[in-house]
């Protein structure tokens, strides 16, 4: 441990708990992303769904809906994080009290993985053979049936892909809320590493974020297979 | 005569494609009584599966009268639409079975997920859900299959399972789209077996789409001829078969083909020989086994007449065999047409080709 400790002092100073602690650091980059991606996942699962559904020819066909859902995915795709991070602080302020933390972070991390998600939906469940929707229809099923029945159980492995793929990018931008003051391994990184010429945090928080990403790429991966029944 | 099942009257369907209108269905009249088999036959892009999709208003109609077992589910006449109900759509809808092509089964559950899927709706409690979806697997022989998945099948099992699934609530129409077309010849025999004994057994009104002439030979009691999205033939399946009117038809069931490779077949030296008068081709169709006579030596002994046949094929249609026969008929002028004459008496359908067309 000494040696470590010789080799990396500054990460060994930070310590495990504590307000700049590792495990702190950790904890609220685990906290933002499983609430934003719950909160952004939801709504972005909904909007997604509604993409495919509202679409001309698809089994709800809804033109007005349709335009809304696809030009508020648009716009607040097209907006990037860091601008959106503070172009919304009144609205962050407004809803959770505050405009930094890791709490205050979730609405900006939410509402841009929401547009993400939702073209992520939209692509995996577009990819749903028409015929077995046609089947299902002629069976008498209902738009809840084809939904849920047809759509999201028989895309389910391709939406766990696409759900690794969003989280991934959302454990990347909750380090970039870090950047202002958001808190976790990003912020690390930055505030105690990079900006104090400390690289050994630098270092150790960039393999913590890799290690999570890694984690996530290989959940994914083996739920991904494990839930397809397609090709055997 | 049997219950009118299917009425479709004057059915247009138009498509709007990239600014153009492309009209799929024109003016297309079906009808279908209750226990036919009912073949739909044309190339592909001639609207045969448009057409049958109106059945179920799967495709709405441009306009045109939809009726199924005596009630109006679509009409649209003059610009005045009547339509029933989505709640009452998706009721009628599990009256009307439909397998497709490429079986359409949801790959994520299992066989009898698959066939209990239909059944989401019934009134049965999940017990009897599963011994109904069950029976069914039985009646397609794939009950030890049951928790296997689509992939884990073969073409032929997956479209058995597929209209496992299209029988589950009782329905008493089946439309199978190209059902066969995705099946190497075995498992299209054992389908359309299948379809076959379903409609002797549960009296199930089949209407059956395919550009396989085979397919509707084996089955069908009545057949329509469509193309570019009319229907430009219909009537029995012998009679259409023996006696095809349009020549998109006689393409079809290969009747054209068969009078090239006779004329291709034909020893043109031996022929050129010969005077024009004095021979012509001749292609005879029997139904039945009842020309079992030695026509050869018949008409060469009462009429004169010399046969050589150029080839021959027996055919079944819905198992009753069907005799091609194309032979070159050498003799006077007279004698010829006494021979044919006969011939026709004796209930062979006789075509004459006269040496010049077949020289020409």
């Amino acid at each position: 441990m000494s040696e470590f400790a010789h080799l990396m002092p500054n990460v060994v100073h930070l310590g495990w708990l504590g307000q700049n602690g590792w495990l702190t650091s950790i904890g609220q980059t685990l906290y933002m992303t499983f609430w934003a991606a719950l909160f952004g996942g939801v709504i972005g699962l909904i909007f997604g769904v509604g993409l495919v559904i509202f679409d001309k020819g698809g089994i709800a066909e809804n033109r007005v809906l349709f335009n809304i859902f696809d030009k508020i995915v648009s716009i607040v795709r097209a907006i990037p994080f860091i601008i959106l991070l503070a172009f919304i602080a009144p609205v962050t302020q407004a809803i959770v009290g505050t405009q930094i933390g890791p709490t205050a972070a979730l609405v900006p991390l939410s509402l841009c993985v929401i547009p993400f998600y939702a073209r992520q939906v939209q692509a995996a469940i577009s990819s749903v053979d028409k015929g077995k929707i046609e089947a299902a229809q002629s069976l008498g099923a209902t738009v809840p049936d084809l939904i849920f029945d047809v759509y999201l159980r028989e895309a389910s492995s391709e939406l766990i892909r696409v759900t690794t793929v969003t989280l991934i990018s959302l454990i990347g931008m909750t380090a970039m809320a870090g950047a202002i003051g958001a808190g976790g391994l990003g912020n690390t990184a930055i505030a105690y590493g990079y900006n104090q010429f400390s690289n050994d945090i630098t270092l150790v928080a960039t393999l913590l974020v890799l290690i999570l990403v890694v984690f996530v790429q290989l959940t994914g991966d083996v739920l991904a297979k494990a839930t397809s029944h397609s090709h055997r | 005569m049997a219950k009118q099942l299917i009425n479709l009257e004057n059915i247009n369907v138009s498509f709007d494609q990239a600014g153009n209108t492309v009209q799929a269905v024109k003016d297309a009249s079906l009808q279908v009584e209750q226990g036919e088999i009912y073949g739909v036959v044309g190339y592909s892009g001639a609207g045969k599966s448009t057409l049958v999709r109106v059945i179920n208003l799967l495709q709405l109609p441009t306009s045109g009268k939809v009726e199924i077992n005596g009630e109006v589910l679509f009409e649209k006449k003059d610009g005045v639409t009547k339509q029933i109900g989505t709640k009452e759509l998706r009721e009628k809808r599990r009256n009307i079975g439909m397998i497709f092509q490429h079986f359409n089964l949801l790959e994520e559950k299992t066989v009898i997920r698959n066939v209990e899927f239909a059944l989401k709706h019934s009134k049965k409690k999940e017990k009897e859900v599963t011994a109904q979806a069950l029976k069914l697997l039985k009646l397609v022989g794939l009950e030890d299959r049951k928790d296997f998945y689509p992939a884990q099948l073969s073409g032929g099992q997956q479209q058995r399972v597929a209209i496992a699934r299209a029988l589950a609530n009782d329905p008493d129409i089946l439309i199978s789209d190209e059902a066969t077309s995705a099946l190497d010849p075995k498992s299209t025999t054992q389908i359309l077996d299948l379809l076959k004994r379903l409609n002797k057994e549960l009296g199930l009104t089949i209407v059956l789409i395919t550009h396989q002439m085979e397919a509707v030979k084996q089955v069908a009691d009545k057949i329509a001829v469509m193309s570019s999205g009319e229907i430009i033939e219909r009537g029995e399946l012998v009679d259409v078969f023996t006696h095809p009117q349009k020549e998109l038809t006689k393409e079809l069931i290969g009747t054209q083909g068969e009078l090239k490779k006779a004329i291709h077949l034909l020893d043109k030296d031996a022929i050129q020989r010969l005077n024009h008068e004095e021979w012509e081709l001749a292609h005879l169709t029997y139904t039945g086994t009842n020309v079992v006579d030695p026509i050869a030596a018949k008409l060469y002994k009462d009429f004169d007449v010399e046969v050589s046949i150029i080839f021959g094929n027996v055919d079944e249609l819905r198992g009753t065999p069907v005799g091609t026969l194309f032979v070159t008929l050498k003799g006077a002028k007279d004698n010829r047409e006494k021979a044919i004459a006969y011939l026709k008496k004796a209930g062979v359908d006789v075509e004459e080709y006269s040496s010049r067309e077949v020289i020409a």
